[in-house]
């Protein structure tokens, strides 16, 4: 039988996000022309290095970097279809309560040692819904259940420091449904977890999208979860977004010089399994990311990337698509912009 | 030679917990239960298992820093275990440990240099200034830092870099045998490659052996000359690394390694077809 194709439902859109924060040495631009579109029920990566504004674009969206930090925000953020960067504190705090839950990088370390797991959870729930404390208790083990833990009950009554790394993140993601939430953004949710544990979280959050429809937006630095979870990515390089488009897409065609790289950092294994492969040497991106205040006017990535030419020095390159059948496929590379105007 | 083993462990056992008394019931926890391996000189050997499956409790009893139970641990033909504190403390510089946060161990209130420095000084305190400061400038070098990091403190650092530092303090007392505790765990994909590749260059200068403990399989079994896997405090298997990959024998293995993340997915499948056969 042939599905009927679901219309896709905006979600969210940043358009042209600028953050600007302030630092001893003075005001500093850490996202720049941020633009992300996310619909319901899609699932998207932001991927890059550490420092590469990845947790600033998702309190960007939140607004939640503090007073004392945050110099100014610019460009736009809308949820469904309202802008949001001007609402005030309250209403803020309704999207974040009841539209757009976070996964907060380390959270599960930050469960509160002292009071068992069942009674943070209900506090949550009661704190973003109106159910009664009944019916809350209910909603946390249905949650818990949800997650596929199997004693729930003992899960509920535990400490966290009873409960394993995996356990404790199913917890903070149980948590973050507490208000059935449209969109959950999990920041690098299984960067600290064993291999197997963080497969196991990865298809949580499949499951979640697929049962309850749920848009996921998760941070990562590791191209392999990218692959495991996403329909689309976008590549972080030092406050800018340096490609974009669907997964499939931007792993198998890359077209900018650091994403290429990022994704060479994966060890090839076929050497292991394959008779007669030989071991390559493990790729590394040589050097650091430039200092955010201390940019040149060329490309970011300049040190860095194998192929900069003499004007990747000197020109800023634009976010632009490319020939892809990904009409969404864009790049921020000049040699990419100039075999994209020789094709045409 | 490559063939002579430089650490052979055997029966290893750690039991935690008190020892009870009238008051406080007897609590005692196996963590590592009966662990036999040797480790050739010049080889890379990997730890892998679960987490709280008892890697970094060997680690630890393998460099004294905790002591073992039960069991015996030979460096170069001599027990550890029975050494007295002089010997033992000759030996220490000849062993060093790597965390996977270095600065997490640096003081923060000291300069990076300082801090390359402090092991030198512990283990040969009667060398001069002059000297010490060029020693710290060569090892800085050794694992690509510029010398200008010397005089820095380890916030102003990224991971990357402070791991570096960690190593160069590491490296100073001229080691010949290193446990890598997680050394790259937290650190970002394109961090790990660079670390990874840093040790193989120092293993080749400087004649290491390597005990590298990891949850990065991938990693691994790029670095790894043979790999032990533990699972609830014991070995349960232990081979060369293309050997276990490909046809690991134990049920817990095969479900570790299936875990792997490939561009294509998951390594679940070939092990299931493994299984299979
Ligand atoms: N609290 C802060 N104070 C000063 N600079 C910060 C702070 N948080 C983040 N930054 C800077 O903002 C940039 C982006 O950081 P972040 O979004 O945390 O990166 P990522 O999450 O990708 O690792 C980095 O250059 C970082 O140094
Ligand atoms: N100091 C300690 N006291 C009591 N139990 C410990 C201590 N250190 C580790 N353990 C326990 O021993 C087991 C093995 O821990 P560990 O060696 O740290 O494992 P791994 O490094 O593989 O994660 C775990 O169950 C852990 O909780
Ligand atoms: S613009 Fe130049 S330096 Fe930048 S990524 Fe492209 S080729 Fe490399
Ligand atoms: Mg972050
Ligand atoms: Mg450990």
């Amino acid at each position: 039988m042939i599905q009927a194709v679901r219309k896709k439902e905006a979600f969210l859109n940043v358009t042209n996000l600028m953050t600007k924060i302030h630092t001893p040495e003075g005001s500093m631009t850490v996202l720049d022309h941020i633009n992300l579109s996310i619909d319901k029920g899609d699932i998207m990566a932001i991927v890059g290095e550490s420092g590469s504004g990845k947790s600033m674009t998702i309190h960007s969206i939140l607004q939640m970097i503090t007073k004392n930090l945050l110099d100014s925000y610019a460009g736009e953020i809308e949820v469904e279809g309202k802008s949001i960067l001007d609402i005030g504190e309250k209403e803020m705090q309704q999207i974040r309560g009841k539209k757009i839950s976070l996964v907060a990088q380390n959270a599960m370390t930050s469960l509160d040692p002292s009071y068992r797991v069942g009674k943070q959870i209900i506090e949550i729930i009661l704190d973003k819904t109106n159910l009664s404390k009944r019916e809350a208790i209910e909603k946390a083990l249905y949650l818990l259940e949800e997650m596929g833990i199997d004693e729930a009950k003992r899960v509920f009554q535990s400490y966290p420091h009873q409960l394993s790394g995996g356990l404790r993140q199913r917890v903070v993601i149980a948590m973050s449904l507490a208000c059935d939430p449209d969109l959950i953004i999990a920041d690098e949710p299984t960067s600290a977890l064993d291999p197997s544990v963080q497969l196991q979280v990865l298809e949580l959050f499949k499951k979640i999208n697929r049962d309850l429809g749920t848009a996921i937006l998760i941070i990562t630095h590791d191209f392999g979860v990218v692959a495991r979870i996403a329909e689309s990515v976008a590549v972080m390089y030092a406050g800018q977004i340096v490609e974009q488009g669907k997964t499939s897409e931007v792993i198998y065609n890359p077209q900018h010089p650091y994403t290429n790289s990022l994704l060479n950092c994966i060890p090839d294994l076929d050497w292991i399994f394959l008779d007669g492969v030989g071991k390559k040497p493990l790729f590394q991106i040589k050097g650091e990311p430039p200092n955010l205040m201390n940019l040149s006017s060329g490309c970011r990535f300049a040190n860095r990337c194998h192929m900069a030419k003499d004007i990747c020095r000197s020109k800023l390159p634009e976010l632009k698509k490319v020939h892809s059948p990904d009409l969404n496929h864009l790049v921020r590379c000049l040699l990419t912009e100039r075999r994209e105007s020789y094709a045409k | 030679m490559q063939n002579e083993s430089l650490l052979d462990v055997q029966g290893l056992t750690k039991v935690y917990g008190n020892k009870g008394s009238l008051f406080v019931p007897r609590k005692e926890m196996l963590a590592v239960n009966n662990v036999s391996f040797s480790i050739k000189k010049g080889e890379t050997f990997g730890l892998i298992g679960e987490s709280g499956s008892g890697k970094t409790t060997i680690g630890r009893m393998v460099l004294r820093l905790i002591e073992a139970t039960a069991g015996d641990i030979q460096y170069e033909g001599k027990s550890i275990l029975s050494m007295k504190k002089g010997e033992m403390d000759k030996l220490r510089s000849e062993m060093q440990i790597i965390f996977q946060d270095s600065g997490s161990a640096f003081n923060p209130r000291k300069t990076i240099g300082e801090q390359i420095l402090h092991p030198l000084n512990k283990f040969h305190s009667n060398s001069d200034a002059g000297y010490q400061y060029n020693k710290v400038i060569e090892m800085l070098d050794v694992v690509g830092l510029r010398a200008d990091f010397y005089h820095r403190y380890p916030h102003e650092l990224s991971g990357g870099q402070r791991q570096r530092a960690g190593i160069a303090r590491a490296l100073i007392v001229k080691p010949k045998f290193l446990v890598l505790d997680e050394p790259v765990s937290a650190l970002d994909v394109s961090v790990k490659a660079q670390i990874i590749n840093l040790l193989i260059d120092l293993q080749k200068e400087f004649q290491l052996t390597y005990l590298f403990i990891a949850h990065n399989l991938d990693l691994v079994a790029y670095f790894c000359d043979k790999v032990a896997v533990l699972s609830k405090g014991e070995l349960i298997e232990t081979a060369p690394t293309i050997e276990l990959f490909r046809k690991p024998k134990h049920e817990v293995t095969q479900k570790l390694l299936s875990s792997i993340l490939t561009l294509d997915g998951d390594l679940g499948e070939y092990y299931r077809k493994q299984s299979a056969i």
